[in-house]
């Protein structure tokens, strides 16, 4: 547990799960709120510029819609007096003024005005005029008045126009500022049809400010009437309002782009553009649309940075919602990272006990069907196979010990066997033997033997076994004690083997066989009776260094088939020569690539050595096969015996006798 | 609807109000005063003891709505110049339907300004009132105390649109012009061009023009033409005509007094020519501070106003007062009044000229 409390935190698995999925997840969910952020921005933009159009154009059908009614009213007023010839009684004319008064509350005043000279005689007055004042109605006559009508606006107008006509905003001497709207009677006599006068009705441009004060153009929005001349009707900043047009503005600020706008606003086509309104200073649409009802435009603001606040707001409660989810993402990993490697925590700390060789220390119960108890698990499994293997193998390694033993000791009771003392012949210079047995297991199969039979005959033997180890080394001990008994008995070497086959034959359950080459040696003259049973043919060496194989006679390897008899060959061992007896571990000593050392090499190697003692001999050609191995293993016994008559050795003996 | 625009019983005075016989006292020492500056000339500077001294009130009708056209005559009120005159000042304002000289006829003011065309025939008694009968060849109705615009900004102003593109093509179209004070120009242009439009009278208002209801209207310079423009149509659509441009430019602003009154008021027609100059030349000193003044008389009349609009007006005005070449300001050359008299004579609007000296009897004599 110490050593996973030190790990730095970055390296563990909880916080690299925890950083790699909110990373991923933060980034997932902030690309999603910026596409749906820039979307719905453009979406509501597009949606902005449509609702400011579509604004302007409803302002615009609602106060046709007002200016309507009055101009029907003007209208139908004008053609009682026309159809009457001006012949209607001037109390009924009053009765319908006050009427239209009560009736139309956004009408401020209302006058029929004729031209004097064609006001009906019984009328008091050319023009009744009737206006509200805070008390009720009032009443007057305009032509009673120090100025004369016919020089204003409503009554000019029409008259030499022929139509309805709306006039420019002027102020009422009570202060109220107006705009008329009138329409031309036209007199029908004999002589045909000539204007008369007027019906007008008055609207307070503050009815005007109701009208789109109630359009719903946002908080900071807002919409503006303006006439043909560009002169504001309505606009939030009143000051605008009755002496300001857009093209006095545009020319205070010397903007003559300001100018092409209004002229596109007074122009009669509908238009929509970006804007800054001036009565917030805010960035926003400006949509107008004409009035069909009179010259005038009907214009909306709507602000973009309204919008872009609503936008702002959603885009941060998406980003407030967003941050609650990665929190909450951040716990549930955090439980899930810990529900993971706590159990794989405990795990390590038990698998460090474990493999720290404590096998008993307890581990984690493993908790529900996932991966980590599946390991957990296959930890215990593990846990268990190699309690039971360590037992197994303590076992093995007792028992093992124990063999190991008794080879050792077997070994040492055949190395027992074979002849270490090589010094047989006291006090002959020209005979020198030297034999050497490397088992390549402990105890091998291979032996050699040699003994005096009496003064003058020295019998040397090498034999192979079948098979390796104990068995091999077994028979390898009865076929030397049968090989010395059947010497004792017969100094003949075929006859001597025909024995050892018959002992060995018998009762050799176990069906091995053995390879053995012996011969008897006659110390004085180099004599040599000798007999092979399947054995490699030795090899002798003469003075300068020529190698003679003897190969016959050849019999079948002993102990296998009972009654063979061997046949007894001669040869005659020259002074300066030497009979090199070898067993196939020799030979067919093996290399890494499992070449064998072979009788060629065998035989170059041995033709150097001419001249040289047994003992050095015997020694160069192991290192040579050594060498030839390469450190590959040893997998036969390699066995040499070596008899050298040294040439120059009569002499010495004679002289020596 | 009543457009009881120009209030002219409550015209704006630079004195408190008095009782009558504050007046009469006002009056006899304006007289004595008026005496005292005639005979003490140069003029210049002048000293009233504000202390001791009454005013002497004088009305002075102007001939249009509050606009810079009157800006020095405010100026010069707003800034105590005729105050320091000894004067008293109150500022009438004609109308559409009511001309300056009507309310000087009519003895509501003292004095009126009026363009010299105008001031010519009404001194010779040609307009609608019969000619003094009793007077001698060169008894005039009116003369002239001072010329303040030395040039003409009238004009006629038509729409291309129209397929008006030179004078000849307003033959027989719907014209608009003002009636009274400003229409013996025109009849003098459309004698010179030899057409004959359809004549619509025109009032305070360029509506039916815009709404396209006559081919061309009347306008002066320095403003109709500039509130056209102003209305966003631009220049390119009109075809204009100058008429200081076409042999008919006529000095314009004057101030002018019946001769009776003159006769007896010399002194203080002199002051109002002094102070009024003054006058003009603070306006044309403090030309923001004018235009201030300027707004706030048009608000205070209820005339809708826009201070480039004013502005416009006021340069044009100066430009008008103030000639270039450094010339006397306020002075009726000679050659300009017979030209104008002899228009008129020669577009039948005058059976005779008028003699210089006793229709601008200040000439000559004022430095």
């Amino acid at each position: 547990m110490n050593r996973l409390e030190r790990q730095p935190w970055r390296h563990r698995l909880g916080t690299r799960l925890l950083l790699w999925t909110v990373g991923v997840t933060v980034l997932v969910l902030a690309a999603v709120i910026l596409w749906s952020h820039f979307s719905v921005l453009d979406r509501l933009e597009v949606e902005a510029r449509e609702r400011a159009a579509f604004l302007a154009e409803g302002s615009a059908d609602k106060i046709d819609a007002q200016l309507a009614l009055l101009q029907g009213l003007v209208r139908g007023m004008a053609l009682v007096l026309e159809t009457q010839s001006l012949a209607v009684p001037f109390e009924r004319l009053r009765v319908i003024q006050d009427e239209a008064l009560r009736v139309y509350p956004q009408v401020y005043g209302m006058a029929v005005a004729l031209l004097p000279e064609l006001t009906p005689a019984d009328w008091p007055a050319s023009a009744p005029y009737v206006y509200r004042t805070p008390s009720g109605l009032g009443y007057l006559d305009l032509g009673a008045q120090e100025i004369t009508y016919v020089g204003m606006d409503w009554f000019h107008l029409p008259r030499y126009l022929g139509r309805g006509a709306w006039s420019e905003p002027y102020e009422e001497s009570t202060g109220v500022k107006m705009v008329t709207y009138s329409e031309p009677i036209q007199y029908r006599d004999a002589s045909g049809s000539r204007f008369a006068g007027v019906v007008t009705v008055d609207i307070d441009l503050d009815w005007l400010d109701q009208v789109i004060t109630a359009l719903p153009v946002g908080i900071k929005g807002y919409g503006l009437i303006m006439t043909q001349r560009g002169t504001y009707l309505s606009h939030p900043m009143s000051a605008l309002v009755f002496n300001e047009s857009v093209f006095s503005i545009a020319e205070a600020r010397a903007d003559p782009a300001l100018r092409t706008i209004g002229q596109r606003m007074v122009s009669g086509e509908p238009g929509l553009m970006e804007w800054v309104s001036w009565a917030q200073g805010e960035p926003s649409w400006l949509a107008w649309s004409p009035l069909a009802t009179a010259d005038w435009t009907v214009a909306t603001v709507v602000s973009q940075a309204e919008l872009q606040a609503e936008m702002r707001r959603l885009s941060q409660q998406d980003a407030l919602v967003g941050l609650m989810g990665t929190l909450m993402l951040v716990l549930a990993i955090g439980l899930v990272a810990r529900s993971i490697t706590r159990p794989v925590q405990a795990l390590s700390v038990a698998a460090t006990t474990l493999a720290s060789g404590n096998l008993e220390a307890p581990l984690p119960a493993p908790r529900g069907q996932d991966e980590v108890a599946r390991l957990t698990a296959a930890f215990g499994t593990m846990r268990a196979n190699l309690r039971r293997y360590i037992a197994d193998l303590a076992e093995t390694t007792a028992a093992r010990e124990r063999i190991h033993g008794e080879l050792r000791i077997a070994h040492d009771i055949q190395m027992d066997l074979l002849p270490k003392t090589f010094a047989i012949f006291s006090g002959r210079e020209d005979l020198d033997l030297f034999a050497d047995m490397e088992p390549a297991r402990e105890v091998g199969g291979d032996f050699y033997d040699f003994f005096l039979l009496d003064a003058q005959r020295l019998v040397i033997a090498i034999g192979d076994v079948s098979g390796k180890g104990v068995p091999a080394a077994l028979f390898m001990a009865v076929t030397r004690s049968y090989l010395r008994a059947a010497f004792r008995a017969d100094d003949d070497p075929g006859r001597a083997l025909d024995r050892v086959n018959e002992d060995l034959a018998e009762g050799n359950d176990s069906c091995m066989f053995v390879t053995l080459f012996c011969a008897v040696v006659r110390l004085d003259d180099g004599g040599m009776s000798y007999a092979n049973a399947g054995h490699n043919p030795p090899v002798v060496i003469d003075a300068q260094g020529h190698l003679d194989w003897i190969a016959t006679p050849f019999g079948p390897a002993a102990a296998a088939i009972p009654g063979i008899r061997y046949t007894t060959g001669h040869y005659q061992l020259m002074p300066g020569a030497a009979l090199l007896l070898y067993t196939d571990g020799v030979t067919e000593a093996m290399d890494r690539s499992d070449q064998l050392y072979g009788n060629e090499r065998l035989a170059r190697c041995l033709s150097t050595l001419a001249g040289v003692d047994s003992r050095a001999t015997v020694g160069q050609l192991l290192a040579d096969i050594r060498a030839h191995a390469a450190g590959a293993e040893q997998s036969d016994d390699i066995t040499m015996l070596m008899l050298k008559r040294h040439a120059q050795s009569r002499d010495d003996r004679e002289e020596y006798a | 609807m009543v457009h009881a625009r120009i209030d002219t019983p409550r015209a704006v005075s630079s004195a408190p109000a008095g009782g009558w016989w504050a007046r009469a006292l006002a009056l006899v020492g304006g007289l004595l005063l008026a005496t005292a500056v005639a005979r003490a000339e140069p003029l210049q500077p002048p000293f009233v003891d504000l202390a001791n001294a009454t005013l002497t009130p004088v009305r002075l009708a102007l001939q249009w709505y509050p606009q810079s056209q009157f800006a020095g005559y405010y100026m010069a009120r707003e800034k105590g110049i005729y105050r320091d005159f000894g004067l008293d000042v109150s500022l009438l304002h004609a109308d559409a339907t009511q001309g300056s000289l009507d309310l000087l006829r009519a003895g509501a003011a003292d004095l009126a300004t009026a363009f010299l065309a105008d001031g010519i025939r009404a001194a010779l008694g040609s307009h609608d009132e019969t000619p003094p009968t009793s007077a001698g060849a060169e008894a005039l109705v009116l003369v002239q105390v001072a010329q303040l615009v030395q040039r003409s900004h009238l004009m006629l102003v038509a729409w291309r649109e129209m397929g008006v593109l030179s004078p000849s093509d307003l033959h027989g179209r719907r014209i608009s012009h003002w009636q009274g004070s400003f229409s013996s120009v025109f009849e003098a242009f459309f004698a010179q061009h030899r057409i004959e439009p359809l004549r619509i009278p025109q009032f305070d208002s360029i509506s039916l023009f815009l709404e396209r209801g006559v081919a061309a209207c009347a306008a002066m310079e320095y403003n109709e033409y500039h509130a056209i423009w102003q209305s966003g149509i631009d220049h390119e659509r009109l075809t204009t005509v100058l008429m200081r441009e076409v042999g008919l430019d006529f000095p314009e602003d004057g101030l002018y007094a019946t001769t009776p009154w003159f006769a007896t008021h010399p002194g203080i027609a002199r002051a109002v020519r002094a102070a009024t100059l003054a006058g003009w030349a603070y306006a044309r000193e403090h030309p923001e501070e004018t235009l201030d003044q300027v707004l706030r008389e048009a608000a205070r009349a209820g005339v809708p106003a826009n201070r480039p609009h004013q502005r416009w007006m006021l340069e044009q005005l100066l430009e008008g007062i103030f000639p270039a070449d450094d010339a006397p300001a306020g002075v009726l050359a000679p050659e300009a009044f017979t030209r104008t008299a002899q228009a008129l004579l020669a577009a039948g609007l005058i059976a005779r000229i008028p003699d210089f000296a006793t229709f601008a009897p200040l000439e000559g004599r004022v430095p």
